[in-house]
Formats: structure tokens, C-alpha cells, sequence
């Protein structure tokens, strides 16, 4: 049984008549990529703020490396590194002595120091740039340094608070390679998004959230297995008689089909080879259809099956 | 200390904002110090006359003696043309005709029409206006004595001759008055202001920056610490901006700055500077960007300093100016000044002067005070 890293129990925090956090509870393990999801407002960033001591909460504790967080607890501080969604650098110094900086936050030695600015300096990639003052940065590579400056005192738990939010996606592919390495490395991981895709590609272990309360917790299989609809076939098909799509409802697992603008939607509950039993009666039947699709369930499905609403805005 | 360190880094480069005000400083100063041969000098002002005497008595003539004694003297016609000219290129001040039946109207105890002017704009020429007044006046008294006109007006040049001499006093600390080195004293309190709030303030706005801020407050260094460190740096961008002006008054004005008077001078503009770190602490709990930074500096310094009597003399402003004035802190400042320099009304002493500085003192306590409400209120409300 790997280890405890956080420990929230029962976590209150109202915002005088909101209640952001609603007797939230949590238990990540030394290891994991845990993702935090959920839309803007679900509270999130409340929960990293609170796990950070820099925000006072109403009710329940929190616990970290199995010491209980306190504002001056610096002993659980210096495993700690953080990555916000805006990029947090000062713009007079350049790459190297913003990384520096925030580095000298958590180590004093000089020598160990310079060890670990020129690390985090090769794993971002921004070796060229260490001259450079953030100005001179693109989007990009701004979010590197921001990266940077999180990661350079080799923290045990690193906080990443929605930090692809506004980046191209080349950039959010390194990013998101960047975290799967740094846990690689040994590092057990917080991920925040709002970004289902990112979650679902990264993290092994997933807790949505809404308004406050975890809603689901568990791998991604795990959370998709909660719902019903486990697949969702589309066929393009010319035409079908009413009879012939009862027929297709017959099928085992079927849990909705419908004929639609030249498209056959066929929804599952669970099972196997739906797919080939499909096409082998559209077959038997001598149905004519073009391409056909097969999706599985997205974590939007299940937030959707338990809240009854999209997990993104759009 | 790395807080501290990365902060004098900061500072660093703000350097050239600071060089540019300084700069600009100086040179008005050097250019004022050049002029300042004329300073507590008085002589009698000297305009330049032409004189056309159409009566041409003995009692006239003695009357243009009496001005070119005065006066410098010119020939320069009598046509209207070559006049006006004169007039307005300012080769001539005063053009006085001393008119026909001068000396007859005098000894019949006429005043009018005893002559007449053109003249230019200048307040000075209403000088000779007078003397003309006040000579008619004593030679009129010298012949209801019983003179000639001839002897009268005689009298009367030879009795102005008569001087008596005036000893300047000052309500200065004691030592003679140095306009320069008090208009620099004075001026401080408009660059040091702007100095200040673009040079320091820019810097603490880096560190109140909430993302900044957060990821500091979430690191391994404590917040007491960070506080203490941003308190030192702000300290030393403090003093390094008061000892560079002070220097500058050493080059400028070499030992004056260790009389007394300069000493004091030093002390008023140190409590001065003080004030506005703190206003400078205070408009860093804003998220202002740049170019709002400057428009509020300016605004203040300019504002502060014209209302206040930095550019304009205190006496010349207006009873309601001066009482909204009052608080402000440059009033303050400058009314210690002035009372430091004898420039005022008010003659200089130990405890006023004090009283002045603890009311600067007073504004500077209640900046740093609004600085922390506003840190406070923004931290809770964040909570």
C-alpha cells in the first residue's frame, strides 16, 4: 500500500454566504498524477489554496506527508512546489535568476542551488534562453520558465493549478509530457484542470468536483464504469425502415437507437462486440451505410450522467 | 536574503527613471548657481531716460540734473517714430517732456501739467513716476519757504543726495540667506516625491503581485522574513535616494550643507523622503501598471508642490489654497524652509521648526498605517 501524501478530511470554506468547499474529502498516494476536475467555480483552486495554508478554512484538516498543514509548518512547505495558471515570474531578472530566485525560496546551499536551476533550466528546454528577461519569452515558453521556477527544488508534491489554460497545443503537449516525466522521476502530482482530455491522458487516479463536494473519485475506467451508456456507435446509413431499427433495438446491450439526418445512433450498456453485432445485421439486412464511428465515454459523459450538465462551458 | 537581494536587483533597474529626475535636477540647479553673484545684493534700480526739456529754465535743468544723477540718460529725438521704436525694443524706459512754463507754474505752487511721460510696461518705470511725484512735492515745499524755483529745485537734488544706510535682517537660523541653496532645499520636495513613487513603488508592485505573491507565501520562506527583507530593501532604496540628493547639494553648495542651516535643511528634507516611501508603500497595495503610476506621480508632485508653495512663495497664495494646503505634507516642509531660510514671515526657532518636522512625521505615520489597513483588507478579502 504506497504511502499518504494529502489527507483532506471534511474540508469547510465559505465565502460568507457561498460555500466553496462542502465537506470535501480526499487521500492522494505517494505517486499518483491525481487530477482535480471540474468546471470554473467548482472549487478547485479553493482546494489548492487550502492545501497551501494560504487560504483559512471553516471546518475539517488537512494533512501532508503525514504532518498536519499549517501556515508555518515550512518543513511540509519545502516539499512543496507550485505552478499556477498564470505565469508568475518577475520580468527584470532574466530565465536563470527568476529560476534562481524561487529555487533560493527553498535551498540556501549556493553550490546544490546552481545544481538545481541548471536541471530545471535542461528539463524545461530553455537552455538558450537563460539570458533572456520573460519579455523576450513567447507564450510558451513562459509557461516553461513558470514551470521552472515550480519544480527547480525538486519537491516530493507538486501543485499544478490549471497550468495549460491559453497554450497552443504543441506547447500543452510538452507540458503535459513534462508532468508524466517529473512523476516518473518520483514526484507525486496534483493536476487542476477543467480540461477533461488532459485529465483523462495524464492521471491515474480522478476526483470531480462540483460546487464544492467530490462527486466521483476513482481511475478513469473506474469513473466511466459508473455510467450507463458505456458506447455510443454512429453509423451513416441511407435509409432504414422503422421495422429494421426495432429490430437493431433488440440487439443485447442496446440502450437508445435512433435514425437522425442519415444517422444511425446506437447507445450500449456495457457488453462486447456491439459493434460487429451491429454491422452484422445492417449486413443481414441489406442496409447500405458509408463510415461509421465508435466512441467511448468521456469523462464529460460522466460528469453529465451525475450532475445532469456539461463539465465545460462551450 | 534573497528576497532582499532580488529587490536591490529590481532596483537596479529603475536606476535609469532615477538618473533621468536627478539628472534634470542638477542641471537646473547648476544653471540657477551660476546666476548667483546677485543674490542678497540691493542697488537702485537705473532706467534708461531721454529727457526733452521745452522750457528750458534753470529750474528744468536742475530737474535734469537731478535724473541723469539717477538715471542712465539718452538722446534719442524727439519724433514719435524714433520713440516708439526706442519704446519697444527697450533701448529706452522713460520718455519725459518736461513741458513749457515749468518753472512758472512751480513757483506759483502749480502741480499740474508740469510734464509728461511715455513709458514702457515695466513696474519699474512707475519708480520714476514717484521720484518725479516726490521732487515736484519738496520743491514746491522749498519755494512756499520762499526760494526761486532755480534754488528750490537746487535744494531739492542736493537733499536727496542725503542716504541712510539699511541693514537687511533675516528671520533666518542665524546664518545669511542663500536663495540657491534654499531653492534646492525647497525643490527636493518635487523630485524627491517623484523619485520615490517611480523608483520604489514599481518594485514593491513586483512583489504584491498575487501570483507572485502566492507562490511566495506558499514557499519555505517565512512570511516574517519576506516582510522584514522587503522592509530593509526599501529602506536602502531610501536612504540611497536621500544620500544622492544630498550629495548633489555637497558639489553644489559644498559646506553650506554643514552649517546649521544645513544640517536642519537635511534633516527637514530626510523626514520629507520618509513621508513618501510610505505614500510609496501605500500605492503598491494597487495594481497599477506603468503608465497610470506616472500619471498619479506627477500629479501628486505637481499638485502638491504648486498648492503647497514649493514653486510659488507661500505669501503669494491664497488664505483658502494654503488652508487646504495644510494637509498636505509639502506645506509643512515648506513652511519649516522657509522659516529655516528667512524666506517667510515667521522668525526662525528650535521648537517650531521640530513641530513642523513631527507634523511631517505625523503624514508619514499615517501613510505607512494606510499602507498596512489596505494590505490587510485586500489579505482578508482574498480570504
Amino acid at each position: 500500500m504506497p504511502e499518504t501524501v494529502v489527507k483532506i478530511e471534511n474540508l469547510v470554506k465559505r465565502y460568507k454566504e457561498l460555500i466553496a468547499l462542502d465537506h470535501f474529502s480526499l487521500e492522494i498516494f505517494d505517486g499518483e498524477i491525481f487530477g482535480l476536475l471540474g468546471p470554473n467555480g467548482s472549487g478547485k483552486t479553493t482546494t489548492i489554496n487550502c492545501l497551501l495554508s494560504l487560504l483559512a478554512f471553516n471546518k475539517g484538516s488537512i494533512e501532508i506527508f503525514g504532518e498536519k498543514m499549517k501556515p508555518d509548518n515550512y518543513n511540509i512547505k519545502r516539499q512543496i512546489g507550485i505552478i499556477m495558471q498564470n505565469v508568475a515570474v518577475i520580468n527584470e531578472l532574466t530565465v536563470y535568476e527568476n529560476i534562481d530566485y524561487f529555487c533560493g525560496l527553498y535551498i540556501r546551499d549556493k553550490e546544490q542551488r546552481k545544481k538545481c536551476v541548471q536541471e530545471a533550466i535542461e528539463f524545461v528546454g530553455l537552455e538558450d534562453f537563460a539570458k533572456f528577461r520573460p519579455k523576450k519569452l513567447s507564450g510558451g515558453l513562459l509557461r516553461r520558465l513558470n514551470i521552472a521556477c515550480g519544480i527547480a527544488h525538486k519537491p516530493k508534491l507538486i501543485i499544478l493549478d490549471e497550468p495549460t489554460v491559453a497554450v497552443d497545443p504543441q506547447s500543452r503537449n510538452k507540458i503535459l509530457e513534462g508532468i508524466v516525466e517529473l512523476n516518473r522521476r518520483g514526484a507525486t502530482v496534483i493536476y487542476t484542470s477543467h480540461y477533461m482530455e488532459e485529465v483523462e491522458q495524464i492521471c491515474t487516479q480522478i476526483a470531480i468536483m462540483d460546487k464544492g463536494r467530490q462527486i466521483a473519485i476513482g481511475t478513469k475506467e473506474e469513473l466511466k464504469k459508473q455510467i450507463k451508456d458505456t458506447e455510443k456507435i454512429t453509423v451513416e446509413v441511407m435509409d432504414i425502415s422503422d421495422e429494421q431499427l426495432c429490430m437493431v433495438r433488440e440487439l443485447p446491450h442496446i440502450g437508445e437507437a435512433v435514425f437522425q439526418g442519415g444517422k444511425l445512433c446506437v447507445k450500449y450498456h456495457g457488453g462486447k462486440h456491439n459493434l460487429i453485432r451491429l454491422l452484422t445485421l445492417l449486413q443481414e439486412q441489406e442496409i447500405k451505410f458509408g463510415r461509421v464511428f465508435s466512441e467511448e465515454p468521456t469523462l464529460n459523459d460522466v460528469f453529465l450522467e451525475i450532475t445532469g450538465k456539461q463539465l465545460r462551458d462551450n | 536574503m534573497r528576497v532582499f537581494k532580488t529587490f536591490l536587483k529590481i532596483a537596479v533597474h529603475k536606476i535609469p527613471t532615477v538618473i533621468m529626475y536627478f539628472v534634470i535636477f542638477a542641471i537646473i540647479l547648476i544653471c540657477t548657481a551660476s546666476d548667483a553673484s546677485q543674490n542678497n545684493e540691493f542697488e537702485q534700480t537705473r532706467l534708461v531716460v531721454s529727457v526733452n526739456d521745452l522750457d528750458n529754465s534753470a529750474a528744468s535743468r536742475e530737474l535734469a540734473k537731478y535724473i541723469a544723477k539717477n538715471h542712465n540718460i539718452v538722446d534719442i529725438g524727439t519724433d514719435d517714430e524714433s520713440i516708439q521704436d526706442a519704446l519697444y525694443y527697450h533701448t529706452l524706459s522713460y520718455f519725459l517732456t518736461i513741458n513749457e512754463g515749468f518753472e512758472e507754474k512751480l513757483e506759483n505752487g502749480e502741480t499740474d501739467g508740469l510734464f509728461e511721460s511715455i513709458k514702457d510696461a515695466n513696474y519699474k518705470s512707475q519708480y520714476l513716476d514717484t521720484q518725479l511725484t516726490e521732487y515736484v512735492s519738496a520743491a514746491s515745499m522749498f519755494i512756499a519757504r520762499g526760494m526761486s524755483a532755480q534754488q528750490a529745485c537746487a535744494e531739492t537734488s542736493a537733499a536727496s543726495d542725503i542716504s541712510v544706510e539699511v541693514t537687511v535682517e533675516s528671520f533666518s537660523s542665524g546664518e545669511a540667506l542663500d536663495s540657491d541653496f534654499a531653492m534646492f532645499i525647497q525643490y527636493l520636495a518635487y523630485v524627491l516625491v517623484l523619485i520615490m513613487m517611480l523608483g520604489l513603488t514599481p518594485i514593491l508592485i513586483t512583489f504584491n503581485q498575487s501570483d507572485i505573491r502566492r507562490r511566495m507565501d506558499s514557499s519555505a520562506l517565512p512570511i516574517s522574513r519576506k516582510t522584514m527583507q522587503l522592509i530593509l530593501g526599501s529602506s536602502v532604496v531610501t536612504a540611497a535616494v536621500w544620500i544622492a540628493f544630498m550629495l548633489l547639494g555637497v558639489v553644489c553648495y559644498g559646506g553650506k550643507m554643514f552649517t546649521e542651516t544645513g544640517g536642519l535643511a537635511m534633516l527637514n528634507s530626510f523626514v520629507y523622503v520618509i513621508i513618501f516611501t510610505g505614500a510609496a508603500v501605500l500605492a503598491a497595495q494597487f495594481d497599477l501598471n506603468a503608465n497610470v503610476l506616472s500619471m498619479v506621480s506627477n500629479v501628486i508632485s505637481l499638485g502638491m508642490c504648486f498648492l503647497c508653495g514649493v514653486f510659488v512663495p507661500q505669501e503669494m497664495l491664497g488664505n483658502e489654497v494654503l488652508s487646504a494646503a495644510k494637509f498636505l505634507p509639502a506645506y509643512w516642509y515648506v513652511k519649516a524652509n522657509n522659516m529655516l531660510f528667512g524666506l517667510g514671515d515667521t522668525a526662525f526657532t528650535a521648537a517650531k521648526y521640530m513641530t513642523y518636522l513631527g507634523v511631517e512625521m505625523l503624514f508619514a505615520i499615517a501613510l505607512f498605517t494606510a499602507a498596512m489597513a489596505v494590505a490587510r483588507t485586500k489579505m482578508r478579502s482574498s480570504q
